[in-house]
């Protein structure tokens, strides 16, 4: 195996990831992007099984989590300075690995960066694939679905600074493993440590939300594929509609399970992964 | 209830039905030999020994009635299957993009209404060409066969649907072990009738066989999916909705084959139908209605659920109220 | 003539705004008197306005809208600690780098609609400031070899020699346009430049007097209306009728294209004693970065 952890200064902030150093040419990079409350080690039992492939995988920690330093402006968080970072990282791989296609996937709130770094890469972009990660557009529109509602119930609690902060900071684990548990995640995943920065995801999110309400979304052409859980806590299974306006073609799948379905099924989810990156996609 | 070999996301199992159906799909025009035409001395169906309705008749009497009920057959099946794809977009199109539903599962619906198409084809033509043996303008037959365009049956079937209803697609799951179940009637008595009308049912029955899991994924989407208070109503209701709106639409239905009398005179087909209608006018309707519900071949297995175990114990592991219905008596049918 | 003496005087009472009382010592020194202190102020801004240009030019893909590709600009900058801008960040891309069909202020504005495609002439133009130091730069390339665009870029850097010479010399600022004016037509381009407001060849950059004050109004900040307005606008922009000084900085655009784009730069010049210099001797329009044509 030859996955390792990379580290660099992006516009002045620490920045940190796992990537592969001998991928196999002509395959197209795997760019994973985890969710919350979690690090880029919630992506490992997927990048580890692909990178053994011979895929290029990136798999980076989000501002304010891990080697990810957080930042002091707010603005840092935005969905536009992470795509940053994350374009910079990908430069910084391409030097290496030359030029290739990338594959979006995300989990969670990694879900809505995984879709703003599609929208970026132009004719790059191979395909996106969101694990049990709806964009932020599809999430305010679901507010007519009380079932979403309810389980939903936690964001404005993570909007307001100092509440869910002490709950998700140096005294993490208590309140991840809590998280997890009600997510139905049953395996062993390492515990992330203080993850409160990552609440400046939701935050600057939610900032942003005049754009993401009146502005119609950059439609993305590539293939996506969505994975869900029928039984997510967290989300409401999504349904082809919703992708009207966001992807020309997409590929649904309703996995039975929870919301850490990238390391729960893991085995079915490596499959779809696989097969849609090898374009065997039933997209429609 | 033992575990469902066909479940709403897996794949595998779906993706595997959609081959089988694609590989062996018959061809209307290749398959079927339209040019072997039609023996108007051959009946269509097997009747019983009270040739349904019409104890004591005539041969020549059975041979109309058996002939006039294939017809009736022919049209029910090709007017449902109209009404299928006519509602598309309400009992379909409208909910497949509203509900999660796996590209196999999208793949499998594109396909059942690909083949109900054809099927209502194939039983519209021989339906074209029977008028045309008889000596009567296509119209003027379907005007005393079953109709469902644009009926009342319809536009409730279609209100339903608009409320995530799932009564039309009971009715569709009921509808297609009838098909079925006219296939296994008709199979033993296969050299005594028209090879044509046979050879569609045939063809029918290989694709209906395939059919038959779809209703039921889509009831379970709408089960799982519909909002609350619509799957909780209709989840108990349409069962029963479906039986009484299927009863109703038959009965109305056999009550059109009265206006063949307008058709005296026409073909000698129609006066020896119209001779045997004394037999049943002379029956008190209590009674009529009795048979038709619990002992008359083709039809009360139709309308009566309990000729239909697996529908019934589907309907009632679901928790739907199913209308008790009177014992059901399959009566044997006896060569012509 | 009547133009004339009335932009006199709307420019005489525009300036006595910036000497009232109290608004005068918000004022900033004259940039006519640029200390070498002030020339490395402005030239660090500079640089900071090229590298955020090659940045988001070097990520920029082909589906980008002009708005998206701007609002990364700012981003960017905001990033590498940019508090406020004497602009927000301009990108134009195919016919509107040359202003096609621009007829109201507004339409300069990047568009939310206009996607970037394959081959298309991309200008980001962006101004921020940077510890009280505006700068102001435009920086036009293509993603791929394109031939017009390589034979208007050897016009516009012969034509940066030429503004040297042009601003030692003895010609006054209005016969300087007059002169860009005339040596872009005679090339057959079309003069984008008169299409700015006031017609500006070029502009005087001031330190920004509160520059932790974020930069209200878009796409120009109340930092860039202020230090032009009250300075009496007229003698700050470098217009077809410009009259005054050539000494010290200006913020100098030279803009042309035809129907299908258009080409610019735009870098600080600093005269002196009647000698024109560049601030940056390494613009990256002298030597495209790779993958920049």
């Amino acid at each position: 195996m030859s996955l390792r952890q990379k580290n660099a200064t992006l516009r002045g902030l620490s920045t940190g990831w796992w990537s592969s150093s001998e991928p196999a040419p002509g395959k197209p990079i795997l760019f994973f992007i985890h969710g919350f409350p979690d690090d880029a080690e919630s992506w490992r039992p997927q990048f580890e099984l692909f990178e053994q492939a011979g895929y290029p995988v990136i798999a980076p920690y989000l501002r304010g989590c891990g080697p990810s330093e957080p930042a002091s402006d707010r603005v840092r968080y935005s969905r536009d300075a992470v795509v940053l970072d994350h374009l910079e990282i990908l430069r910084e791989e391409c030097r290496t690995w030359g030029e290739r296609e990338v594959v979006v996937i995300g989990h969670d709130i990694g879900g809505m960066h995984a879709w703003t770094l599609a929208r970026m890469l132009g004719p790059r972009l191979k395909g996106l694939v969101l694990v049990n990660a709806p964009d932020v557009g599809q999430l305010l529109r679901r507010v007519t679905r009380p079932k979403q509602v309810a389980k939903s119930s936690y964001i404005p609690v993570f909007l307001v600074r100092g509440i869910a902060d002490r709950w998700f900071g140096p005294e993490a684990d208590r309140s991840v493993r809590f998280a997890r548990k009600k997510g139905g995640l049953t395996q062993p995943l390492p515990l992330p440590g203080d993850v409160s920065s990552l609440l400046e995801h939701y935050r600057a999110a939610f900032r942003d939300f005049r754009r993401v309400l009146f502005q119609k979304p950059d439609l993305v052409r590539a293939p996506v594929l969505a994975i869900a859980g029928k039984d997510d806590a967290f989300l409401e299974v999504p349904t082809q509609q919703e992708f009207k306006g966001y992807a020309d073609k997409v590929e649904l799948r309703v996995l039975e399970g929870n919301h850490w379905l990238q390391i729960e099924q893991k085995d079915q989810v490596h499959r779809l992964i696989q097969r849609f990156v090898e374009g065997a996609s039933h997209a429609s | 209830m033992g575990k469902p070999r066909f479940r709403l996301y897996d794949e595998e199992s779906l993706a595997k039905l959609a081959r089988l159906q694609r590989e062996n799909a018959w061809d209307l025009e290749r398959e079927i030999d339209w040019a072997k035409g039609i023996d108007p001395l051959k009946p269509l169906v097997a009747l019983d020994g009270d040739a349904l309705l019409f104890p004591g008749a005539s041969k020549e009497q059975r041979l109309a009635i058996s002939q006039m009920m294939g017809l009736v057959i022919a049209a029910a099946i090709f007017e449902m299957e109209e009404c299928l794809i006519r509602l598309r977009r309400e009992c379909w199109e409208a909910f497949r993009d509203r509900m999660p539903v796996g590209p196999e599962f999208s793949d499998l619906g594109e396909l059942f209404f690909e083949e109900e198409l054809k099927h209502s084809t194939a039983f519209k033509r021989y339906t074209e060409r029977y008028a045309e043996l008889l000596g009567v303008e296509l119209s003027e037959l379907l005007a005393v066969l079953p109709s469902l365009e644009n009926t009342r049956t319809e536009k409730l079937l279609k209100v339903d649907l608009r409320t995530r209803g799932q009564t039309f697609w009971w009715i569709v799951a009921n509808v297609e072990q009838e098909f079925l179940r006219i296939h296994h009637a008709l199979r033993p008595f296969k050299e005594q009738l028209d090879p044509l009308y046979y050879e569609i049912h045939h063809r029918h029955f290989e694709e209906e066989a395939r059919h038959v899991p779809f209703p039921y994924l889509v009831l379970e989407l709408l089960a799982e999916r519909s909002p609350q208070p619509f799957r909780f109503v209709h989840g108990r209701a349409d069962v029963a909705a479906a039986q009484v709106l299927q009863t109703l639409w038959t009965l109305s239905s056999l009550k059109r084959l009265k206006g063949v009398k307008k058709l005296q005179g026409v073909h000698p087909f129609f006066d020896t139908l119209i001779s045997a209608f004394p037999i049943l006018e002379s029956m008190p309707a209590p009674q009529v209605v009795w048979k038709l519900l619990t002992s008359t071949p083709y039809v009360s297995s139709l309308v009566n659920l309990n000729s239909h175990p697996k529908v019934r114990k589907e309907a009632q592991a679901r928790g739907a109220v199913v209308l008790p219905f009177p014992e059901f008596e399959g009566k044997p049918l006896v060569r012509y | 003539m009547p133009l004339e003496s009335a932009v006199q005087r709307i420019s005489s009472r525009l300036s006595r705004v910036g000497r009232l009382p109290l608004l005068s010592r918000v004022s900033e020194p004259s940039a006519h008197a640029v200390s070498e202190q002030d020339a490395q102020g402005f030239l660090r801004s500079q640089k900071l306005a090229y590298d955020c240009a090659v940045a988001i030019g070097r990520e920029l893909q082909p589906g980008w809208t002009e708005r998206r590709t701007a609002d990364l600009m700012d981003v960017y900058l905001r990033d590498h600690g940019v508090k406020t801008f004497f602009h927000h960040s301009f990108a134009w891309f195919g016919d509107r780098s040359s202003f096609q069909g621009f007829r109201h202020y507004w339409d300069f504005m990047p568009s939310r609609s206009r996607r970037l495609e394959e081959g298309q002439v991309v200008i980001l133009d962006t101004a921020p400031v940077v510890e009280g130091y505006a700068g102001d730069i435009g920086f036009a390339f293509a993603k791929h070899p394109h031939a017009e665009l390589a034979r208007a870029r050897s016009l516009l850097l012969a034509m940066r020699q030429e503004l040297l010479d042009l601003f030692s010399g003895p010609a006054p600022t209005k016969e300087i346009w007059a002169k860009v004016d005339q040596r872009i037509r005679e090339q057959g381009f079309q003069n984008c430049h008169e299409k700015y407001p006031l017609g500006a060849l070029g502009h005087r950059l001031h330190r920004v007097p509160l520059p932790n004050l974020r930069g209200v109004g878009i796409p120009f900040t109340l930092h860039a209306y202020w230090s032009l307005l009250s300075r009496g606008l007229f003698p700050e922009v470098l217009g077809p009728w410009h009259e005054g000084e050539k000494e010290g900085l200006w913020a100098i655009e030279p803009h042309f294209g035809n129907e299908r784009f258009g080409i610019k730069f735009e870098e600080i010049l600093i005269v002196k004693d009647g000698q024109a210099a560049w601030l940056q001797e390494d613009p990256p329009h002298m030597k495209l970065p790779e993958g920049f044509y």
